[in-house]
Order: C-alpha cells, then sequence, then structure tokens
C-alpha cells in the first residue's frame, strides 16, 4: 500500500475546493493531486489502481463529493476517518475506526511501490523530514520475484530534503556487507544486493546520516532525501564521513565540503576554496598571493582545475588574493593527488574538482554577504515545475569605488577590481534523462602600481547530459568551450604605451560511461578530445603617439584525444584493485610555421636551418602513449588500512613563467615537434587509521615521483613575445619525493585538522645538446621546493550559534635566484646570479581567527543571516608576495612586495532567505 | 564609519605600500671574485693585453674594482711562459711575442693573496678576412658584417669594434691662448676638429654550425639609434674578428644575456656564467672570464652625415654669441687677460679689438674626444 502524500489535518476534507478538470489522468496521479489539495493523506494499494484512470469534470466539490465521483466511480471503495485520512480499497470499505497504530503497523509490511517511493511527512516536523521514515519499510521491485535470491540492482538518486539538489559524494552502504558507493556528481548511486531484506545507510557531509530499511524484490529504484545537520551548519566538517578514509579504494584524495571552506577564515572574510585546498597536506603555495598550487612537488601548470569539468586556466581574483569559485555556488571540491581517475588525464600532478550545486528544485530562494570591499548575491529556484532549476550567482568588489573616495591622489591611480559569475541549470527530462548547463565568467582589472594594468578573466560554458540506460549503466555526454586571457597593458610614457595580450580557448567534448555489471566491478570507459587554440602574444602600441611597433607570435592549435577504461574490482571484503589505463593522442596542429634546427645543435636562432609552413589543420607533429593508473587498498583491521598507488600521465600543455618580476607573467604554450609533452610517474603509499570510535582520524602517506621532459629556462632567456621560445627552453628531469601527515578530528566541540607536509622536488638538467649546464649539470630545487609544510586548522564551537576558528600556516621559503654581485665586461657592467634556485625567499607564517556569529535556527524565519568577523595575519607578518630586483640610479637594488604586511581585521554580513 | 574608514585605511595601505628593500646577507657580501678579460695574441710581435677586475657588491658605485699587482703570464704548454707587466691599474701587457697556432696556451694569474689561477689550454685561432663591413639605415643604423671561410674551419665567430666620430665645435677659431698669450692655431693646434673613440660594451657572436658553408652575411653586430650625435660630422667603426671555440661562443652568448637591466616584465631570466678559468687552490671558487687565444682580422669603414637621410644634427649644447673686447694691451696685441675666463678670442675685429666665444662655443675637446686627427682618418 502507499501513503500517498500527506500535509496537515483534516481541516480541507470536508472544505469545498475549485478544482480544474482531469481528463483521464492515472488513478495515481490523481489521487496524489487530490491530496494535495485537500492536504489529506490517501492510503491505496498501488496495484489496485495502476491500471485506471480517471476523469473528473471542472467545478467545485468537497472531498467525498470527489471520491464519490471518481474512486467509486471505477468500483473502488473509499473510507475516510476524522483525521484526514482516506482509505482506498477494492474489495471493501476499510473501517475507519481503527487505531492508527494499528495501521500503521499493517502498512510496515506492504508500503511499496514499483519505481518510486515517497516520504511520509507530517506537519508537526515542519518542513522536516519525518525521522520515521527511516523506521518505514520499503519495498522494492516486484514481490513475484519474491522468492529469487540472486543478486539485483538497485539505483536512485540521493537529494536534500530542502531543496531537491543533488547530494555528490554520499556514501550508501549496506549493512552486513560490505558493498558501499560514493554518489556521483549527480547524486545518482547504483547498487548490486543480493534480494531480501537490508538497511541501507546513507551518509553525507554536513547531512544528517539517514537510513531506509529495505526489502528488495527485484531491480527498483529507491531515491533518498537527505536533512542538513543544523546543529553542525558551518562547524563540524567531516563527521559524517568518518569511515570513508578507511573503506575508500582511493587514495590520496582529499574532500573539502563547502562548510568546512567557510569556517576557515578568510581574507576579508570571503570563503576561499583554493585557500582552504592550500591547507591540505602535499599542497602547498609558492606565495601569498600566487595564481597557483603545487601539489607533491608538482609544478603550479600541473594541476587541472575543473569547475564541473570546465577547466579554469587562472583560478584566482585579484593575482591570488581572492580564488575565483564563489563559496556561495561551490558543493565540493575534491583534490586527487595520487591515485588519479583514468577518466582525468592532461596534467601531471593533481586534478581539483570543484562542483557546484544545483538549483533548489523545490523554492525560490537565495543567498548573499556584504563585506568591506565585496559583495555576493545568489539567487536560486525551479523554474516553472521542478524539474528545471537554476541558481545564479554574482560576486564583485566596490574597491575601485573606495579607492577614489580617499582624498590621497595616488590611491585615485590605482584599481582593483573583480567579478564573477555562475550560472547552473538542471534540467530532469525524465528519471532517465537530466540535462545540466553551467556558465561561468571572471573579469579582473588591477593595477599594481602605478602604470601598469593587468586585465584577465575566464570564460566557460558546459553541457551535460546524463542518461540512464539502466540500473547498471549510465553515460554522461559533455561539451563546452573554455576560454581564458590576459591583457597588461601601460600608458603613462605615451610614448611607450603597449598593450600585450594572452589567449588560450579550448573546446572538448566527453563521453563518460559507468557500467556495474556486479558488485565486484565498477566499469569506467569513455573517450574525450580537447581542441586547443592559442594566441600566443600581442604587443601594440596602445596611444596616438606610441612609438611601440606592432608585433605578433603567431598562433597554435592542437587536439588532444584520448580514451580510457578503469575497472574497479572488489577482489574480497579486505582487497580492492582499481586498474586504469588512457591512452592519449596530441596532434599540433598548423597553420604554423615552424622551425626546424639543425640536428644535434643546440637549439638557437643561429641554428635554425629551415622553416616550414604547414597549412591550416594539418598534422605538424603526433605525440601518443599510455598512462597507467592502479592503487589498491588492503584493510588490516576494523579501524586501518593500506593503500598504494601507482600512476603514469602525461602533459601536453605547460606554462612558462617569469617569476623574476613585480608580477608573474605566465604563458602556455602547447608541445610541439620542439618540446616534448611532460610525462610522470608516482608511486605513493598510505597508511590510514582511526581511533577513539572514529573520532581521530590519522592518516600517513608517502610518495616518490619522477618527471621526464620538465621545462625550464636557459641563462638569459626572454619569454614574453619570444617567436622561438624553443630555443630558450631546456629539458630537465625532474624527481620529487615527500610524506604527508595528517590528524583529524571530525566530531565533538573541537574539531579541526593539523597536517605536516614534508616534500621535496629536484630538476636536473637532461638536454646534451643545449651546451650550457645549468648548477653545473647537478641537481638543484625546483622554484617550487618548500620542504617543510605544517597547516592547523580548528574550530571550537561554544554553542549552536557561536564558533571560533584558528588558521595557522607555516612553510619554508621558496627558493630563489639572487643577484649576487656585479662585474664589468665586455665594455658594460653585469650581474652575476648565484646558481638557479641556491636560495630561499624567508619563511612564510601567518595565522588568522575568526568568530562565526550564526543568528537563531528558526525553520520559519524570513531571513536567516550570519556575521563572520576576525583578523587575518595577526601577528601581521610581512610575509613576501614577491621578490625582484631593479635597477635604480645604476644600482641593482632589491625588494619584497607583501600583499598582506599587516593585520587585517574584517567582517561580513551574510545572509540566507 | 570612522572605523569603516581606518579598516580601509590599512587595506589600502597593505595593498600598496607593502614594498620594502630585500636586503639579504647573500646581497650584501662582498664575494669579490676574479674577472679576467682579455686575448691570447697569435702572430708576429704581438701584443697581448689582459684586465684583471673583482666583482663587486650591487650596491658598489664604482665601475670596476681593478686587481692590482697580480702576476700574470702566458703558458705554453711546451712549458715556456711569458709574464705580463702592469701597464696600468688592472691592465697587463706582454711585451710582443712570437705566438703560433700550433701549441696551446693558457693564462697564469697569481693574485696578491696568493690565490692561483689558471684558465684553460687552448689552441690559437686564425680568424679569417672580414669581406666587408656594411651599413643600412631604416630609421636607425645598422651595421652588418660579412665573411666567410673557404676552409668552413671557423664556424664560430666574435667581433668587437670602435667607434671614432668626429665632432665639431659650433664656431672655428684660429687663435689660441698660451700663457696669456694669442697665437694662431695650425693643424697640430686646432680645437674645431674632434674625435671621440669608444670601445663596444656589446658582445657580438654567431656560428654558421647550422650552415653547409662557413659564411656570414648580414650578420648584424651594432645599432645607432636615429639622430645619434656620433654621426653629426663623420663617422667610422673599425671592426676586429675573432674566430673563436664552440665552449667561448657559448660563453659569450650567456652574457650578452646579462645585462644590468631588471625589473619589468619583459627581463631575461637570471643567467650562469662561468667560463675557462678555476681557483686552483679554491677550485670551488667561482671565476669569471673566458681566454681565447688567436689571431683578429679588422676591417674600417666610414660614414658622412650627409650620406644619412633624416638625420638632424644636433644644436651645440649652449648659446652662442659673439662678444668683443678692446684691444687691452697696446703694446702687445696679442697680451689676452679678459675678466671672464670662459671666454676666448675668435677674431681681430679690423681696427682693433678681438671677437670672442666661450670656450665651450670654440674648442672641441671640451665636449670629448682629442683633437689631434686619428691616423687612419680619410
Amino acid at each position: 500500500m502507499v501513503v500517498l502524500l500527506s500535509l496537515n489535518s483534516y481541516a480541507q476534507t470536508k472544505e469545498k475546493l475549485t478544482l480544474k478538470g482531469y481528463h483521464e489522468v492515472s488513478a495515481k496521479q490523481f489521487i496524489d493531486d487530490i491530496a494535495l489539495k485537500f492536504e489529506c493523506k490517501i492510503y491505496f494499494e498501488i496495484k489496485e489502481i495502476d491500471s485506471l484512470n480517471i476523469s473528473l469534470k471542472e467545478g467545485t466539490y468537497s472531498l467525498s463529493e470527489v471520491l464519490q465521483m471518481t474512486i467509486k466511480a471505477i468500483g473502488l471503495q473509499f473510507a475516510m476517518d476524522g483525521f484526514g485520512n482516506v482509505f482506498i480499497s477494492k474489495k471493501f470499505q476499510l473501517q475507519t475506526e481503527l487505531a492508527a497504530h494499528y495501521f500503521d503497523k499493517q502498512m510496515d509490511s506492504s508500503y511499496a511501490d514499483r519505481n518510486i517511493s515517497l516520504p511520509v511527512l507530517s506537519k508537526s516536523e515542519k518542513g522536516q523530514l519525518n525521522v520515521s521514515i527511516e523506521q518505514k519499510l520499503f519495498e522494492v521491485g516486484n514481490k513475484a520475484s519474491m522468492n529469487d535470491k540472486s543478486e539485483t540492482v538497485l539505483a536512485g538518486y540521493v537529494r536534500d530534503y530542502k531543496n531537491g539538489e543533488a547530494i555528490s559524494g554520499a556514501t550508501v552502504y549496506v549493512d552486513n556487507s560490505n558493498v558501499k558507493i560514493i554518489t556521483d556528481q549527480f547524486g545518482y548511486y547504483t547498487l548490486r544486493l543480493p534480494r531480501g531484506r537490508h538497511t541501507l545507510h546513507v551518509s553525507s557531509m554536513g547531512m544528517k546520516d539517514t537510513k531506509r530499511e529495505l526489502q528488495l524484490y527485484s531491480e527498483g529504484k529507491l531515491s533518498i532525501e537527505m536533512n542538513e545537520y543544523i546543529a553542525s551548519l558551518k562547524a563540524v566538517t567531516v563527521s559524517t564521513e568518518r569511515k570513508s578514509n578507511l573503506r575508500g579504494t582511493q587514495m590520496g584524495l582529499d574532500k573539502v565540503s563547502i562548510k568546512s571552506i567557510k569556517q576557515v577564515p578568510s581574507v576579508l572574510g570571503e570563503s576561499d576554496v583554493l585557500r582552504v585546498v592550500l591547507t591540505l597536506p602535499g599542497v602547498t603555495s609558492v606565495g601569498e598571493a600566487s595564481t597557483g598550487f603545487n601539489v607533491r612537488g608538482g609544478a603550479a601548470d600541473q594541476n587541472l582545475i575543473l569547475l564541473n569539468d570546465a577547466t579554469i586556466y587562472n583560478p584566482s581574483h585579484l593575482f591570488g588574493f581572492f580564488s575565483a569559485f564563489n563559496a556561495d555556488v561551490v558543493k565540493s571540491v575534491e583534490l586527487y593527488k595520487s591515485a588519479i581517475p583514468e577518466k582525468y588525464g592532461g596534467r601531471l600532478s593533481s586534478v581539483l574538482e570543484v562542483s557546484t550545486r544545483d538549483g533548489n528544485s523545490k523554492k525560490l530562494s537565495g543567498s548573499g554577504g556584504i563585506g568591506l570591499l565585496t559583495s555576493r548575491l545568489t539567487l536560486e529556484g525551479p523554474i516553472n515545475n521542478d524539474k528545471t532549476s537554476f541558481i545564479v550567482s554574482g560576486r564583485t568588489t566596490y574597491s575601485n569605488w573606495i579607492l577614489n573616495q580617499i582624498p590621497d591622489e595616488s590611491y585615485k591611480n590605482s584599481k582593483a577590481s573583480f567579478y564573477d559569475m555562475n550560472l547552473q541549470i538542471t534540467h530532469q527530462f525524465n528519471a532517465k534523462n537530466s540535462l545540466y548547463v553551467t556558465g561561468y565568467l571572471s573579469h579582473d582589472d588591477f593595477r599594481l602600481n602605478k602604470d601598469t594594468t593587468f586585465q584577465y578573466g575566464n570564460k566557460n560554458l558546459i553541457i551535460k547530459w546524463k542518461h540512464i540506460v539502466n540500473n547498471r549503466f549510465f553515460s554522461v555526454l559533455s561539451a563546452g568551450t573554455d576560454n581564458y586571457g590576459y591583457n597588461i597593458s601601460s600608458t603613462q610614457v605615451p610614448l611607450n604605451a603597449f598593450k600585450l595580450s594572452f589567449n588560450i580557448s579550448q573546446s572538448h567534448f566527453k563521453y563518460d560511461f559507468n557500467y556495474n555489471p556486479s558488485n565486484k566491478h565498477s566499469i569506467n570507459f569513455g573517450l574525450n578530445a580537447v581542441h586547443y587554440k592559442l594566441d600566443p602574444g600581442t604587443f601594440e602600441p596602445n596611444s596616438q603617439v606610441s612609438l611601440v611597433k606592432y608585433d605578433k607570435v603567431q598562433k597554435e592549435q592542437a587536439l588532444e584525444s584520448a580514451f580510457y577504461f578503469g575497472d574497479n574490482i572488489k577482489v574480497n571484503n579486505d582487497l580492492t584493485l582499481s586498474l586504469g589505463l588512457r591512452y592519449s593522442v596530441f596532434n599540433y596542429l598548423g597553420a604554423h610555421l615552424q622551425y626546424q634546427y639543425a640536428p644535434g645543435l643546440p637549439k638557437q636562432e643561429n641554428t635554425i636551418i629551415d622553416s616550414v609552413h604547414y597549412g591550416a589543420g594539418k598534422n605538424i607533429k603526433t605525440y601518443h602513449g599510455p598512462e597507467f593508473r592502479f592503487s589498491m587498498r588492503y584493510s588490516l583491521k576494523e579501524d586501518a588500512s593500506l593503500k598504494f598507488s601507482f600512476n603514469s600521465l602525461r602533459q601536453y600543455i605547460h606554462t612558462l613563467s617569469n617569476t623574476t618580476a613585480i608580477s608573474p607573467t605566465d604563458i602556455w604554450k602547447l608541445s610541439d615537434p620542439n618540446i616534448a609533452p611532460q610525462q610522470g610517474y608516482q608511486a605513493s603509499m598510505g597508511y590510514y587509521k582511526n581511533l577513539m570510535g572514529n573520532k581521530i582520524e590519522l592518516s600517513f602517506e608517502v610518495y616518490y615521483k619522477w618527471m621526464q621532459h620538465y621545462l625550464d629556462y636557459k641563462s638569459g632567456a626572454t619569454l614574453i613575445m619570444n617567436k622561438h621560445i624553443e630555443t630558450e627552453l631546456i629539458n630537465t628531469n625532474g624527481e620529487a619525493y615527500g610524506a604527508e601527515f595528517m590528524i583529524k578530528k571530525t566530531v565533538g566541540n573541537l574539531n579541526g585538522w593539523l597536517s605536516y607536509t614534508y616534500s621535496r622536488t629536484f630538476l636536473k638538467m637532461n638536454d646534451p645538446i643545449a651546451q650550457e649546464s645549468i648548477n653545473h649539470g647537478e641537481k638543484y630545487p625546483a622554484s617550487y621546493d618548500k620542504p617543510h609544510n605544517i597547516n592547523l586548522i580548528g574550530n571550537y564551537q561554544f554553542s549552536h550559534r557561536l564558533s571560533l576558528s584558528l588558521n595557522g600556516v607555516y612553510s619554508t621559503g621558496r627558493p630563489i635566484t639572487l643577484p649576487i654581485a656585479v662585474f664589468y665586461q665586455a665594455g658594460a657592467q653585469r650581474v652575476l646570479y648565484s646558481d638557479r634556485n641556491q636560495f630561499r625567499i624567508p619563511d612564510y607564517i601567518r595565522a588568522d581567527v575568526s568568530v562565526n556569529l550564526e543568528g537563531n535556527h528558526k525553520i520559519k524565519k524570513l531571513a536567516h543571516s550570519s556575521w563572520s568577523m576576525g583578523i587575518y595575519n595577526v601577528f601581521a607578518r610581512q610575509n613576501p608576495y614577491s621578490v625582484y630586483f631593479i635597477q635604480e640610479n645604476g644600482l641593482v637594488k632589491g625588494y619584497q612586495l607583501s600583499i598582506f604586511a599587516t593585520a587585517i581585521p574584517f567582517i561580513t554580513y551574510n545572509f540566507k532567505f | 564609519m570612522k572605523l569603516v574608514r581606518n579598516i580601509l585605511f590599512i587595506f589600502l595601505i597593505t595593498q600598496f605600500a607593502c614594498k620594502k628593500p630585500y636586503d639579504v646577507p647573500a646581497i650584501n657580501i662582498n664575494y669579490s671574485y676574479l674577472v679576467l678579460e682579455g686575448n691570447i695574441e697569435i702572430g708576429i710581435n704581438k701584443v697581448s693585453i689582459i684586465h684583471l677586475s673583482r666583482t663587486q657588491t650591487l650596491k658598489d658605485t664604482a665601475i670596476s674594482t681593478p686587481e692590482t699587482q697580480a702576476t700574470v703570464m702566458i703558458e705554453s704548454n711546451n712549458g715556456a711562459s711569458y709574464l705580463l707587466n702592469e701597464t696600468s691599474d688592472g691592465e697587463y701587457t706582454s711585451s710582443p711575442l712570437q705566438l703560433n697556432n700550433v701549441q696551446e696556451y693558457r693564462l697564469k694569474v697569481i693574485t696578491t693573496n696568493a690565490d692561483q689561477y689558471v684558465s684553460a689550454f687552448v689552441k690559437g685561432k686564425i680568424a679569417p678576412e672580414i669581406d666587408s663591413v656594411t651599413w643600412k639605415q631604416d630609421i636607425d643604423l645598422k651595421f652588418f658584417v660579412h665573411t666567410h671561410d673557404p676552409n668552413n674551419n671557423t664556424r664560430f665567430y666574435k667581433w668587437e669594434f670602435d667607434e671614432t666620430a668626429q665632432h665639431d665645435a659650433p664656431i672655428e677659431s684660429r687663435l689660441g691662448v698660451k700663457d696669456g698669450l694669442i697665437f694662431y692655431r695650425d693643424s697640430s693646434t686646432q680645437v674645431y676638429h674632434c674625435w671621440a673613440t669608444t670601445r663596444s660594451n656589446t658582445i657580438a657572436v654567431a656560428s654558421t654550425k647550422a650552415l653547409s658553408a662557413d659564411v656570414v652575411s648580414y650578420q648584424q653586430i651594432h645599432k645607432v639609434f636615429q639622430n645619434d650625435p656620433r654621426l653629426d660630422v663623420r663617422y667610422s667603426i673599425n671592426v676586429r674578428q675573432y674566430a673563436i671555440s664552440d665552449e667561448a661562443y657559448q660563453y659569450w652568448q650567456i652574457l650578452q644575456k646579462s645585462t644590468q637591466q631588471t625589473g619589468s616584465i619583459f627581463d631575461p631570466q637570471p643567467s650562469q656564467v662561468s667560463g675557462n678559468v678555476t681557483c686552483v687552490n679554491h677550485p670551488e671558487k667561482i671565476v669569471i672570464g673566458f681566454i681565447s687565444a688567436g689571431s683578429y682580422t679588422e676591417k674600417r669603414i666610414f660614414i658622412n652625415n650627409s650620406e644619412l637621410t633624416n638625420w638632424v644634427v644636433s644644436p651645440p649644447g649652449e648659446e652662442c654669441t659673439v662678444r668683443f673686447t678692446s684691444s687691452q694691451n697696446p703694446n702687445n696685441y696679442l697680451i689676452f687677460n679678459y675678466e671672464d675666463t670662459s671666454y676666448a678670442p675668435q677674431y681681430f675685429v679690423t681696427g682693433g679689438g678681438i671677437a670672442m666665444y666661450k670656450i665651450s662655443c670654440l674648442d672641441c675637446t671640451r665636449a670629448g674626444g682629442t683633437s689631434s686627427k686619428p691616423d687612419f682618418w680619410k
């Protein structure tokens, strides 16, 4: 029997309501509608009505009149009790005098539906999911196959009860079995279970754990809705995933929920996704406000940063002061640093996957924040019906306006502004087909010193179609375009006014399939292609009188395609293997004028022996190769496990970064006949243990990594507007190793984590024809080699409304090549530099505190609000952002630029409606 | 509001006023590494000149710190050695030597602190003749060198050059003053035409390694920006061509990029220069310099201002107006003691008196260079 809709008491049952007409609608749909309109509970046996259709003329009726004209008319009986319950039966009318609890008992064993189950709701819970749903028995499938004991498949979505949003990364597992699955980015899960009685547990970060009692007859669907864990709002982060670090096969995966992101004290109260990522073990940054981060001794360009599968080339605002991801729309952040799934490729070090939320599919709502320098606003809700929802969010600064209010003239010359916008539309055509559209736009406009203006922005659009073939098989088809560009301009000296621009755009396509033939195997395969188009540099005059000559580095384009296949194999309860293979092919394409260098000679302008022009779309050079992904987990005991992984990766696009200037400028460069793709291999091992009943998680991972064809620069290389950039590059081999230790307390009033990372990265020149030898051919530290890193994130919950957070960071300063002397030779004074990266800038030390004050938690409140205030960089330490040398009056002088050189108090008001 | 203002102010201060000098000990140490420059000259009666200096700290304003009183010698791999004498601070000159391109030579330096430095043994390389030096003016004036080695044996070239520019005084005067007496200037005492010579301060190297024939053509070695006063009258460039080794070529190429410019986004990456000299008793010590051996060939060309297009002659540095004085001493009209000593006579005015101009208008040596005509000047 099904309990169909709910709500309210019997108040409405005696009233007359005006109804629109119904024509041949299914009985179930009709009952559904009536129950809603009259706010009553209607109980019925689905089998008795599922083939029946009902028609009703438009008119004003009482509930009993409606039932009389419809239910009775199709030969069914109905009974109404005095509490707004209606019982529909086939053979005889039910006696409504029966005690309610008697009836409930009856229901427990017959509460079933072929394909759908709806929660029982009661008004007393004020919109919260009724807890009793956890006690109800859900019968899934066709009872006819009751005696079959073979395995069958259960699938469905896990959603947020409040707004219908999909919950990705939720853990679904079954008692008395090791079957466990994580919902995908759409909140979808597929489980293979033996038929029979099960208890299904669902947990997800920031959500209240829930469970479903389940009687599984045959293949079927069960969608589960979860409640937000109100008590832990913006406080406890990962408590519900307590066991997952032991159970997952994935190693080197860090997952951060938006709640933990929001509790970390941030610059000026702006929640910052990347800043939290930087607190994870194995992740370091080259500087305070650097755009990039380094994962396990990899370069910043070796991270694939994805926003719903769209590649974000520059994930930061104002050169890294803020991350480009608006925390209001971010659902979760996942960082893969060792076992990178085969579906990802193209970068050596890591994949950072940022997923945004689906819009609230139940009601229109919004949230926002007002801070000293930035404000943000998010709107979300259903469009027309609950099948389509949207979320749109924007963020901007008004610092330009503020700068203009300051009477000092020099401030008026400065500007710092940015904005970003996110749009996500989710449409569900039916149970099997869903469409997701994500758009992202960001723009930055910043004048660092008086004369030079920097502008940059990302533009991304991606469309995804998820098609569920059956419970065991589904596919996701996606296509999109990503664009990143920057320009640097100066007009201070009109005669030298210039504008330098760079642009990269890519179109991508991916077809991803998931197949779960049995609980022992979970297969993922697919193909993807990326078409790159680069505009490596245009240098043009920027005033009427400018003497700058127009110059342009020729465009380049390439196609990177790959197919992949992976299988997650559960050998037994203790051992799980994951095997993956990815084969990637890279074609460097015309139109391009390709220089050829004399073989065996250093690549220099004067060793160019020929230049060949290739027509548009013509294949100039092909690189291809396999990539292997392997990982395994072995459970040692109930509370400990051991993991091992090996990965090989290839990267066809490289960043060349000039870090010696005040503000680094990066150029992306594709592999071409002269520049081989980077290749990386990583082996890692980890040990995980939970203590005190999973309250404390310990993890220890070690890794060793080697890279080939990593690019470094020749002495005196110039990177900007260089038409034969290959003449300035040298091949190096890289080697990185390290250990990561993390202790995490996930529950209780005091929670947080402490991580320590030891990581080293060395490069060694491997370029027999380059002739010059960097550091005498010895290995030298990479420019992002920072051996010691300590991160502390602590949070103390005084009450449900008041919490205090502390954030501490220490890391070794990054290596730098210093000018150490000047000398006179060949008629001019020249600078002598130290060996490459032989010195280090000062260590980085920072601590921040913040206090979060929540408004009260009354559900019915019109708008929920919170205050967040605190101090960034409490000790006012002047951590260097960049160290650079300029010539002043004939002398070389060094400067250190600190962005946040003092303690910065902040206050932000956040609201939600 | 005031609080908000203060907070904003703090933010702005931090955002825009957080640049501070970066002063690390590593920069302030005076490493004082030895810097060598020079060439072991091969041929009959050739004089080799070696310059020794020391590196300075970034804060040192002196152009160069010469290394004095060192013992400098050229050593041959057959055991012969030739001492060089310090002719001026840090400049060491050999007597005329007959060195050949069969033996290998090296430079040995013993400094006053008893450090011993040696360069690698190198074989002398004979430079082929320069085919021609040409110039071309788009807007700026560019100089090119053309050469070839019929034996396809040279492959790596290095050029140095001297520029000599004639500059004339704004006003020509036939009169001079010596010991208070006016005298008539002749060609040996004239100060109307001057010649200033400067050594090249750029490094020009080229390789023909990638070419099938050892031919250098249109190799740009120098550029003079439009309206440079050095081409106001007549200009000459003398190009010296050296044949160098592959290693020397790499050294000079890196050094070429190691200028003192730094700080902008267009700047080159840091460069490492070393060379072929090592410190025997402290092998870890950095030594800068590459000592080659060889002979050079040279070629000189001249350009007149009239050959150039749109080359505006710069006006004199100050206004040159005539001033008159009556002859002060009727007994000796050659006595000149005008009270303003910045004036000098230009001519005797008919009927008595002297026309005068400021010395800077009459004497070109005041603007640098020498008034004695170089031998090569045609």
